[in-house]
């Protein structure tokens, strides 16, 4: 009897746990809100958002969820109203970045070539043609990557336009253009990766491994593990997944101190102590 | 009457109030901690700001343990401390058990006790250097009342180990030799106003005071103690045989007046820590100031609660908060970055912030907004440009509470 009321009494904690009663009250509006974002209805998500957190004042994770889809809304907004050049370009920059770590390539190109087409600056047209090739617009790519004037390409706009080249299937055009790329010790992530994935798309895997060695080299620590996710699903490297090279060069520990804050061990040990701008 | 037993009674009482406040309450011990005060001098001198998670309220200790130990010498070891209390008790434990305890020689003591100033000089130097409490990892205690904090390694565990060893065999060797506190309290104690007094007339030169001195001070060849280590323990003088014909007695220099009670040492004892907690918590200097622009003639103010403002750290990532230059930026005059002073108590919970800005451009809804918003962090590469979601929450500020028209429909 004694042992029938406590399979009894598990059974009813079990079905307890899964209904609402004792579930996190917000999970479903923000459950709601998370898929709304992923379609690109940014209205829609802080709508819901703004639910969740109104079902779960405590919820810090919401509340920080609701004001940050909130800003994005408000940056859109600013964004088409915008005249001003430089605020211009740092909005499209803020947006894009929110666009692109939430897989909205759709929006990202928006902003892209808004942008593109006021400033027509080699900066503008590198994001642009980096959303194309994300998007496998290949052949629109590799147009914006020919536009820009040869005095004003970098070490990036060759990398992009090399790759666009050989996803076109123009491999030797491609192999002359990743010739002539340097990728000296102090570049950034940007021009680092860059580099890494022309190499691999022209079949260089040991330079591509090289870059990017020296790219997670220079990622801080908190944030390697996302940038390890961008490697993965980046196609040029779909091919080298499975060797140990690639595998090691994803795993190269870091070489940037961080603080306590910001995911690191100790602010004792960090260069920014003293000056931390880092978050949680 | 007898000291000893009250002494103990203290020691208990101040050694449960450590282990309650940080087991039980869950408290930042580390705030009240005396050598914090000395770690953090120079950083708060310099910079407006104390160390990792230390408060004004150390400065307070440090001052109450200065007054206790300019009055009473060292007695802040004897009464309060919780590592002496322990080193203390085990080495009188290893002592009921049989275990027979090493006088250790006059000369190596001399010697090993120089290691105190050492030990002080490195930490100091490579805290002051490095702007951190980079000592951390390997204090013991600091490992105890932290709960075994994120900083800690092994070796905090190590040097425990080491001192409760070593205590089994003598007394107080931390103490003596290794607390860079004691080094910096000694020059203070030894120009102490309170003193054991021997008599050479009642005194029967039978050696006991000099057995039981748990700071090896040859007691029965003196007039008067004033070595820097004495910390009025009053084993001595509880020892004395011939105690009630006066030949060890305890007070001001004889110049002075007659001997105290040992009431008078309780007094200073609990006046001194009690006064330190009171100005603690009646003049609560901010533990952390800077400052953006000049003030302008028309500041407001706006004093808040906010969240996860634990540390230095959290008060430096609030500041940059306050300091960002996106579309949420303070204003100022012409569209410049507007003036801000930043005041923080770093704590547990809801910590208490203070903000000024000028008020003919900023609102305090501004300042609540720049600190809780999100910020985009550009940076000149473009994989290091992210979004940074706020840590922080303002206790009575809702998210949801926008100002009409500030997010289009």
């Amino acid at each position: 009897m004694r042992t029938c009321s406590l399979v009894i009494l598990a059974m009813l904690t079990l079905l307890a746990m899964h209904t609402p009663l004792l579930a996190d009250p917000g999970e479903p509006a923000y459950q709601r809100g998370e898929q709304l974002l992923a379609e690109g209805d940014f209205s829609g998500a802080m709508a819901a958002y703004a639910s969740a957190v109104r079902a779960d004042r405590d919820n810090r994770d919401y509340a920080r969820r609701y004001m940050l889809v909130r800003r994005v809304v408000q940056l859109r907004h600013q964004f088409e109203n915008e005249t001003d050049n430089d605020r211009l370009a740092y909005l499209a920059r803020a947006l894009r970045q929110f666009y692109l770590s939430h897989h909205l390539h759709r929006p990202a190109l928006d902003v892209d070539r808004k942008v593109y087409d006021r400033l027509g600056d080699t900066r503008s047209a590198l994001a642009l043609a980096d959303t194309q090739l994300a998007m496998g617009l290949n052949e629109e790519a590799a147009e914006t990557l020919t536009g820009i004037p040869e005095d004003s390409q970098n070490t990036s706009t060759r990398a992009l336009h090399a790759i666009a080249l050989s996803r076109l299937g123009q491999g030797d055009q491609a192999n002359r253009l990743a010739g002539g790329v340097n990728l000296p010790k102090d570049s950034g992530l940007g021009v680092t990766y860059a580099v890494a994935r022309m190499h691999a798309a022209t079949g260089n895997r040991e330079r591509a491994v090289a870059a990017l060695k020296q790219f997670f080299a220079a990622v801080p620590p908190s944030q390697q593990a996302g940038f390890r996710d961008v490697v993965r699903g980046c196609p040029e490297f779909a091919s080298m997944a499975t060797s140990p090279a690639f595998t090691a060069a994803l795993n190269t520990p870091s070489k940037v101190s961080e603080s306590k804050c910001s995911g690191g061990k100790s602010c004792a040990g960090c260069p920014m102590r003293g000056n931390c701008p880092s978050s949680q | 009457m007898r000291m000893q037993p009250t002494r103990r009674v203290i020691q208990f009482a101040f050694l449960a109030l450590v282990v309650g406040g940080v087991f039980v309450l869950g408290a930042n011990a580390e705030k009240w901690c005396p050598f914090g005060g000395v770690e953090a001098l120079y950083e708060y001198a310099t910079e407006g700001t104390m160390l990792c998670s230390l408060g004004v309220s150390n400065f307070y200790v440090l001052a109450g343990v200065l007054v206790m130990t300019l009055l009473l010498r060292r007695a802040f070891c004897a009464y309060l401390c919780p590592i002496g209390a322990i080193s203390e008790w085990l080495r009188r434990g290893a002592g009921a058990i049989g275990i027979s305890q090493w006088r250790v020689p006059i000369w190596l003591d001399r010697v090993l006790g120089t290691g105190k100033y050492l030990t002080l000089a490195a930490i100091l130097g490579l805290t002051w250097w490095h702007r951190e409490l980079i000592f951390r990892a390997f204090d013991p205690c600091y490992a105890l009342i932290s709960r075994h904090g994120t900083d800690i390694t092994i070796w905090a565990y190590v040097v425990a180990g080491a001192i409760v060893l070593a205590s089994l065999l003598v007394m107080l060797p931390f103490c003596r030799w290794l607390c860079p506190l004691a080094a910096v309290l000694n020059p203070f104690s030894a120009a102490g106003l309170a003193r054991v007094r021997r008599n050479n007339i009642s005194c029967t030169n039978c050696g006991r005071c000099a057995r039981e001195c748990p700071m090896d001070i040859p007691v029965d060849r003196l007039p008067q103690v004033r070595h820097a280590r004495c910390t009025s323990c009053l084993s001595c003088v509880d020892s004395c045989p011939q105690r009630e014909q006066g030949a060890l007695s305890w007070g001001p220099p004889s110049w002075l007046g007659a001997p105290w009670p040992r009431a008078v040492l309780v007094a200073v004892l609990l006046l001194c820590a009690g006064g330190a907690v009171a100005a603690a918590y009646l003049v609560p200097l901010p533990s952390y100031v800077k400052t953006r622009g000049t003030a302008p003639s028309n500041t407001g103010v706006v004093e808040l609660h906010v969240s996860n403002l634990s540390c230095r750290g959290r008060a430096n990532l609030l500041f940059w908060f306050l300091d960002r230059n996106d579309m949420l930026q303070l204003p100022g005059p012409d569209g410049d970055p507007g003036y801000f002073k930043l005041e923080a108590w770093p704590g547990e919970e809801w910590s208490r912030v203070r903000v000024t800005y000028n008020a003919a451009h900023a609102t305090a809804d501004d300042v609540r907004r720049a600190i809780t918003e999100p910020y985009f962090n550009l940076q000149d590469d473009a994989p290091a440009s992210r979004w940074m979601e706020s840590p922080f929450a303002i206790r009575g500020f809702d998210p949801l509470a926008l100002p009409p028209g500030d997010v289009p429909s």
